[in-house]
């Protein structure tokens, strides 16, 4: 995964530097924020790790030039403010997910490995994530290399998690994905596959959360 | 104030000139009709013959005024002059009378009073008016208008004045003390709460009462800011001197494992640090906000789910079971159902206190239930949970600063005294009790903003 960090601390970039490069990653550094912009101009990356109070340019001035070009680099606004959480991610400023600081290293690494995956694993024929994969092309999933039988309804339920990984789904959300074919299914009948796509999955790093009266999380436990 | 004075002081010198000429004429007319009375007295009739007799005694009584000139004329009914000093003018439409009537008048181009008056004279075969008309100059009766008007002036003037004076006495007497306060306050250092001295007049203790309140409120106010930051600098420094000590240790340390072993506790110690100040400026962020008094309309049951969203992905590992209800009136009804007003913000970190505490007390196999309900105008938010609880004799001291009931050092102690603070800048209530869950039940009531319910 090519990564650039824009952070104007320094001691803070070369721990992150540091961690990434462990974890065998390339990454770029830059602290100043026209250097990032004109990089960005003229190099690709996988994911944008990106500060707010820079000196030269600020970060959201930077992503949005970023976005104004079209590209769809995933974006990590690393941010020391509290108040800005939702404004951050969506339409308004165009970030894909944001950590405050100070974090943590571990999940650091695992919400860039989900933004990673949302481009890449999308973009490749296969998804995999420890001892799991997914075949977009053959929809076929396996784990430690056995393949696992999924019904036509499980695979599209899998599919939409693993597009969605670490949002809520809700049941509406679920059901309008899916279901569009038969009319409208019953929760229950929901309720039946998500279990059964569960117990099928059992033994792989994938995780379907129930949050009774909101919905459900996917999520890709690789710690 | 003195522009009142001097219109009181005009209509009193009006009224007073008035009084003034009235009382002259009186007494003037009162000579001017002994006069006549004394003139018709001497007037007979005698075989048809009107003879006067004018005494000239009767009109000494006129040389009381000595100055003015007297012109006199007696005539009878039908014109006919009998004798007279000048040829005068007589009343307009006169009917003869024995009650005398006066009036003003100019004669040889000097202001002139005026008296007739009538007596019925019987004679032989007839009986006929005769007429007597006096007249005086007013030289006399300006004199005593103007000696009665100077002299009620004077008198006005005198009390007036004296009415000022008091009146400024007064007010010096009164506003002393005020001045006294002003440069009492302005010389006063800004840590010098000692309250002024109470002292007469009454109207002014009254004043510094109040200021002295306030006086008293302000060094409340102060004492528990420098508290709570005596307190955090406690904390923060007690924190960190830990976290330099695990670390210490850890340098010197020369066995492998007991190295680790020192690091862990510096990683877990350096994590509670960043969650005290973590929590210290989420404490000030939101009396910040309360301060800066923002009003602004939201749904509660959006921030509700985004922020148990935004939680639920720091815990996708936990085995905690949460569930949110919310009010079918509130998810399906009206569009302005679940509106407050109020700052989202720190509504928004309220509700991550309240879920945050109940994951942190809890067991990893937790159960936390989040509802929203409509209860006429208020909407309550309720989170339970399967924990131990908070234990009753405790519920007060919990939403404290820097109480907490977390024996492990974990808890920063400000979790429930940020959602306090959130409830006392949006009116709303805490209620803190026991959940039919096992746990504790936290439940914020807010008022809605709802036109008809």
């Amino acid at each position: 995964m090519r990564v650039l960090l824009v952070e104007d601390n320094q001691t803070l970039a070369e721990a992150v530097v540091e961690r990434f490069r462990k974890d065998g990653h390339v990454i770029d550094h830059e602290s100043d924020g026209n250097d990032a912009d004109y990089i960005l101009r003229h190099k690709e990356f996988d994911l944008i790790l990106l500060d707010i109070n820079l000196p030269g340019r600020s970060g959201f001035d930077i992503l949005k030039s970023v976005r104004a070009r079209d590209l769809d680099t995933p974006v990590l606004v690393l941010s020391a403010r509290s108040e800005i959480d939702d404004r951050v991610i969506g339409l308004e400023i165009g970030a894909d997910d944001y950590l405050t600081k100070p974090f943590d290293f571990r999940e650091l690494l695992a919400r860039c490995r989900v933004l990673a995956r949302r481009k890449s694993g999308l973009a490749q024929n296969v998804f995999r994530a420890g001892n799991f994969t997914f075949d977009w092309n053959s929809k076929l999933a396996s784990i430690d290399g056995k393949q696992v039988e999924l019904r036509n309804k499980e695979v599209q339920l899998l599919e939409l998690f693993l597009t969605r990984l670490d949002r809520v789904l809700t049941k509406e959300e679920i059901a309008d994905k899916i279901y569009n074919f038969d009319g409208p299914p019953s929760l229950n009948a929901i309720e039946q596959t998500m279990t059964r796509l569960r117990k099928k999955l059992d033994g792989s790093p994938f995780l379907i959360k129930t949050i009774r009266g909101l919905g459900y999380i996917g999520h890709m436990d690789e710690s | 104030m003195g522009g009142v004075f001097l219109a009181i002081l005009t209509v009193f010198s009006i009224a007073l000139w008035g009084y003034a000429q009235q009382a002259a004429n009186r007494s003037y007319d009162r000579l001017l009709h002994g006069a006549g009375l004394a003139v018709l007295e001497r007037v007979n009739i005698i075989s048809n013959e009107i003879t006067v007799d004018i005494p000239y005694s009767s009109f000494e009584i006129l040389s009381l005024a000595p100055d003015d000139r007297i012109f006199y004329r007696i005539f009878t009914q039908d014109g006919r002059t009998i004798t007279s000093s000048h040829d005068l003018r007589s009343a307009s439409n006169y009917k003869p009378s024995e009650r005398p009537v006066y009036w003003d008048d100019a004669y040889s181009g000097e202001p002139v009073r005026f008296m007739q008056q009538a007596r019925l004279l019987t004679g032989d075969d007839q009986s006929l008016w005769v007429i007597t008309q006096i007249g005086q100059t007013c030289i006399a009766r300006h004199e005593m208008i103007a000696d009665l008007f100077w002299r009620g002036f004077a008198v006005a003037l005198f009390i007036t004045i004296l009415g000022l004076l008091f009146v400024w006495i007064g007010i010096n007497r009164v506003l002393h003390p005020l001045i006294d306060i002003e440069k009492n306050l302005r010389h006063r250092d800004i840590s010098d709460f000692t309250p002024l001295a109470i002292s007469p007049p009454r109207e002014v203790a009254s004043l510094i009462r109040s200021i002295n309140s306030f006086i008293s409120r302000l060094q409340d106010n102060l004492d528990h800011s420098q508290a709570f930051i005596a307190d955090v600098t406690h904390q923060i420094r007690t924190a960190l001197s830990s976290l330099q000590g695990h670390l210490e240790l850890a340098a010197r340390e020369t066995d492998e494992s007991q190295f680790r072993n020192r690091l862990d506790r510096a990683a877990l110690q350096s994590k509670q640090t960043i969650h005290l100040t973590n929590q210290l400026l989420a404490h000030a962020m939101v009396i910040h906000r309360a301060d800066q008094k923002i009003k602004d309309a939201f749904h509660l049951a959006q921030v509700v789910k985004s922020t148990l969203e935004t939680i639920l992905r720091e815990h996708l590992k936990s085995d905690i079971e949460f569930s949110l209800f919310i009010d079918p009136a509130l998810e399906s009804g009206k569009p302005d159902a679940d509106l407050i007003v109020g700052d989202s913000i720190s509504v928004r970190e309220a509700i991550r206190n309240i879920i945050d505490n109940a994951i942190k007390h809890g067991p990893a196999n937790n159960q936390i239930v989040i509802s929203l309900k409509a209860k006429g105008r208020q909407l309550v938010l309720t989170v339970e949970d399967a924990g131990p609880g908070i234990p009753a004799n405790e519920r007060a001291s919990v939403l404290e600063r820097f109480y907490t009931t977390a024996r492990n050092g974990e808890g920063s102690g400000l979790g429930l005294s940020i959602v306090q603070e959130v409830a006392k800048s949006h009116g709303a209530r805490l209620r803190l009790s026991q959940s039919s869950l096992g746990g504790a039940e936290v439940a914020l009531h807010f008022r809605r903003r709802i036109s008809n319910v």
